[in-house]
């Protein structure tokens, strides 16, 4: 008896911890679609009303979205090259003090991306480069590089070695062994750090905050910007259009197969 | 049911040696050598890291279409020897000539080598077909001729129908096959085979070893082969090399090796073997008689003994009869008392206690085993024994 | 690979798919906080001083700040301990179907921007939000729980639980179930068991999850900038504060480095607890 209740009690309480962690995204979504700005419960009818005027937004919405996504492609895509190549040398180089240089190398993960954004401002200050679309990239491909590397170590130090001296046995030089029989092998580690890449990007906030500009506003600088005036439902709107394309993404990384290798 | 079809045409059937030849390294009659010498030469082959040696001057000379098999306990260095033959690991000294030509220099994707590795080493990310044909890509094989040789040697090793497989969803004796397939639709100059069978399990392993050994004698390919496991190297190997701590301990044929093996690691390695100490009592006619527990004597070649010698005595289970003495043939003997009895079938094996020492007698089964307790008489040929110092 | 002895020069040349990140983390990040470290030691003037440092320890509301940031960063480690062990066992124990669910669930929240997820929690938590309307239409006082610290350790809380859970998971995974049975079939009721038993076990496992979770508290920025305001600063949003709007660069310089420290310090010792205890490579950081 008291087994059935203790279960029952375990899920009562494991139910209420995951509401807790779904609620403030749930809340974003309903809240979206609320009638006014007025934050009653439960809301007496719901409308879109929201979304359309966040689709007209230029400079809140549509411009920041098109810098974030541009933002994002193009440092994922800097952070690929330069994250999987750093994997392979983590790997495969011959280093002394190997784990040292790996935890350098992903350390930059857990530093507060504020710090490195105001040293970059205090950097960019000096060489009159603060603003500039250029310094913007470079300061994200260093926060989120580390992502790939991280993917693509995981993806190399998993491979069997004996493939690649199979395919040596059987006439393939080392270059031609490693593009033909280990970058393919690699391949899904390398896409699912680039896509873990580009959302880390695309939802940064502290760093960009101190080195945009208004020509060079990401979708979350102008989020928080205006959510300080005005914490109406259309920023709502403009939150969840953000989550549809983030979980688009994740999905696209669940089928690359990275997000189950990253969980244990 | 064969699994391998007889569809290439080779030289004629050649049997297993079991011939002894006096000059263990070289291979036998029916084993030819290319006109310009053996068809591998292996000399003073070394391997030392920084604190041990891996490899220690290991020699060897084999003839085309010849099977070597590498045998010893692990980390005995016949891996390692391998993969120096195959070029993935560096020596620190010795050569290696391959059908006249020198490959120390030569980087492993040009030594013309085709090797199985223990875990096959499959290309995931690619069908049987593409697997197989790898290699002929890599050699700008044309087309057509590819396609041709591919499904040649899928049919030979009886994976036909399988070409467009993903290799995950094969068995894993499919999965060997393949990695056969690849190695050898190249027409390597040598096979190098690493542990192939232990992944397998032990009736498949059977199966195909012998299918191994057929398919090797077939095609006369000079192959090299590293096992751990004394019946697949006494099963298909035409010359074994027993290694131990990086050294060879004995060449020779699979019933030299067994018959006589050069040394007590040997003799106890291959096989069940009776160790038992002993001490020289007398030598006369070239012949000396050791002195083993309880009195009794053992007569052994005398070269090199002289009386008060200690001396190792070794000898086979099957060689050991139980029965009186005078019976059969049986002309030397002592007594014990039965203290196990483990029933396998055809044979069983008795513990025999003499007066402490045990000594194990491999028997044919009769309907009821000796009771444990029972008094014996162990007895053995002339000359049955073998003595090592 | 084996250990060979090579020479300097040609090492470092087969280490050349390292340059491009050692390069980049070089200019952009090493010299990133050498400016820093450089600006916390000089005043407006140019003048090279330890004032920043100084008034950083000896300024009241600087030192409320610090206490502040470390009461959230302890509360918040505690918050997503107690929450997190039950959603663990569930994940690693629980009935195949949950679990995949479970882990979802976990790890949504990483995903989706702490600007959505902080938006939420004020439109949950303000004073006019919905818990506080929903609490009004029952009869229940309403709760303050935006603009202080009990907001922000809530939401941080949130935010930071899968870190926690993912730690636990793993350190569970390790445990196995057949030696809580065997204390029970020695006669320890559950609650008991767990602390005579399960405890010890997942000692690890808290230790690493904890110093994770309080190393990303304490320098934390979005969520206690939107839930704490200018009136609950934590270290981050003071930096972020005195760089950008009260324009004191060497206040800011010199926050920024003690935080950096009090940060790498935590994350270092978590290092140390991942690998003194033979954890396997998957036990790694997000």
């Amino acid at each position: 008896m008291s087994g059935r209740i203790s279960r029952l009690v375990n899920k009562v309480v494991v139910g209420t911890i995951v509401m807790y962690l779904l609620a403030p995204t749930l809340v974003v979504v309903l809240y979206s679609v609320y009638p006014s700005a007025y934050m009653s419960f439960p809301p007496h009818s719901i409308t879109l009303k929201w979304y359309r005027h966040a689709l007209a937004q230029n400079e809140l919405f549509l411009n920041p979205l098109g810098t974030s996504l541009l933002l994002g492609l193009t440092s994922a895509a800097i952070a690929m090259v330069i994250g999987t190549l750093a994997a392979l040398g983590l790997i495969r180089a011959p280093l002394r003090h190997r784990s040292i240089w790996q935890g350098a190398f992903l350390a930059p993960i857990l530093i507060p991306t504020l710090i490195v954004g105001f040293g970059l401002m205090l950097v960019f200050l000096r060489l009159h480069l603060l603003g500039t679309w250029w310094g913007l990239v470079a300061g994200h491909v260093t926060i989120i590089v580390a992502y790939v590397t991280q993917s693509v170590s995981a993806s190399l130090a998993g491979l069997d070695p004996s493939v690649e001296e199979a395919a040596k046995t059987l006439g393939s030089g080392p270059v031609r062994a490693f593009f033909r029989v280990t970058l393919p092998q690699i391949a899904p580690g390398i896409a699912a750090g680039a896509v873990f890449a580009f959302i880390m990007s695309f939802d940064e906030l502290a760093l960009t905050l101190l080195l945009a500009t208004p020509q060079t506003t990401t979708l979350p600088v102008a989020i928080y910007s205006y959510v300080q005036f005005d914490s109406g439902p259309t920023v709502a709107a403009i939150a969840t259009i953000l989550l549809v394309i983030t979980l688009g993404l994740l999905l696209l990384l669940q089928r690359v197969g990275g997000l189950r290798r990253r969980t244990h | 049911m064969r699994l391998f079809r007889v569809s290439m045409p080779g030289p004629s059937d050649s049997t297993v040696r079991l011939l002894p030849n006096s000059d263990h390294s070289e291979s036998a009659a029916s084993v030819q050598e290319t006109r310009t010498g053996p068809a591998l030469e292996i000399t003073d082959l070394t391997k030392r890291y920084d604190q041990s040696v891996a490899v220690d001057s290991f020699s060897l000379k084999a003839g085309r279409g010849e099977l070597v098999a590498l045998l010893g306990p692990s980390g005995c260095g016949k891996t390692t020897t391998l993969r120096m033959i195959a070029g993935l690991v560096e020596p620190t000294s010795g050569h290696i000539i391959l059908e006249g030509r020198p490959v120390d220099r030569v980087p492993i994707h040009r030594r013309n080598i085709g090797m199985v590795f223990q875990q096959y080493a499959l290309f995931p990310f690619l069908s049987v077909f593409d697997n197989v044909a790898y290699g002929l890509r890599e050699r700008r094989v044309r087309k057509d001729e590819l396609r041709g040789r591919v499904l040649k040697m899928l049919e030979l090793v009886g994976l036909s129908g399988l070409e467009q497989r993903r290799t995950a969803q094969l068995s894993g004796g499919q999965q060997q096959r393949v990695a056969l397939a690849r190695a050898l639709v190249i027409n390597p100059a040598l096979l190098l085979l690493d542990e192939p069978l232990s992944n397998l399990d032990t009736k498949l392993r059977e199966r195909v070893r012998g299918e191994i050994r057929d398919l090797q004698r077939r095609l006369n390919i000079t192959t090299v082969f590293v096992t751990h496991d004394q019946d697949e190297a006494l099963s298909i190997a035409h010359t074994i090399v027993v290694m131990r701590g990086g050294r060879i301990e004995q060449i020779g044929s699979p019933l030299e090796i067994y018959q006589r093996p050069a040394s007590t690691f040997v003799a106890d390695f291959i096989g069940a073997c009776n160790l038992v100490p002993a001490r020289v009592a007398a030598v006369e006619d070239g012949v000396a008689k050791c002195q083993l527990v309880s009195g009794a004597l053992a007569t052994v070649p005398g070269d090199n003994l002289r009386p008060g010698d200690g001396v190792t005595l070794a000898i086979r289970p099957e060689k050991l009869r139980l029965g009186p003495r005078g019976e059969g043939g049986a002309s030397e003997g002592v007594s014990g008392v039965v203290r196990s009895a483990s029933y396998l079938g055809a044979r069983t094996s008795y513990e025999i206690d003499v007066a402490s020492v045990i000594l194990r007698c491999d028997v044919q089964s009769e309907s009821t085993p000796l009771r444990i307790g029972k008094a014996v008489s162990i007895t053995w040929e002339q000359g049955a024994w073998q003595a090592f110092q | 690979m084996a250990s060979v002895s090579i020479a300097r020069p040609r090492r470092l040349l087969l280490m050349w798919p390292l340059w491009p990140q050692a390069l980049l983390l070089f200019a952009f990040f090493v010299v990133p906080v050498l400016f820093i470290g450089f600006a916390s030691l000089h005043d407006k003037t140019g003048v090279l001083t330890a004032r920043n440092y100084l008034s950083f320890v000896m300024d009241p509301y600087n030192r409320a700040v610090i206490a502040r940031t470390l009461l959230i960063g302890i509360s918040t480690t505690a918050l997503t301990l107690v929450l997190g062990y039950p959603l663990a066992r569930a994940i690693v124990r629980g009935p195949r179907a949950a679990r995949w669910f479970l882990s979802a669930a976990v790890l949504f929240p990483l995903l989706t921007s702490s600007i959505i997820r902080s938006f939420g929690w004020l439109v949950l938590l303000a004073n006019n939000g919905l818990l506080n309307d929903a609490l009004h239409s029952v009869g229940l006082p309403k709760v303050h729980l935006i603009f202080n610290s009990i907001g922000v350790t809530v939401a941080l809380a949130q935010v930071l639980l899968p870190f926690m859970v993912l730690s636990l998971a793993n350190a569970l995974t390790n445990i196995d179930p057949a030696i809580e049975d065997a204390a029970t079939t020695l006669g320890s009721p559950p609650l008991r068991r767990f602390f005579k038993v399960t405890l010890p076990m997942l000692v690890p496992g808290i230790l690493a999850g904890s110093l994770l979770v309080f190393a990303i508290a304490i320098s934390a920025f979005v969520t206690p900038a939107l839930i704490g305001g200018p009136r609950a600063e934590v270290m981050a949003t003071m930096i972020y504060t005195d760089a950008t709007q009260v324009g004191n660069i060497g206040a800011a310089s010199a926050a920024s480095l003690i935080l950096l420290a009090m940060t790498l310090m935590v994350v270092t010792l978590y290092y140390r607890v991942i690998f003194s205890e033979s954890h396997d490579s998957s036990a790694r950081p997000v």
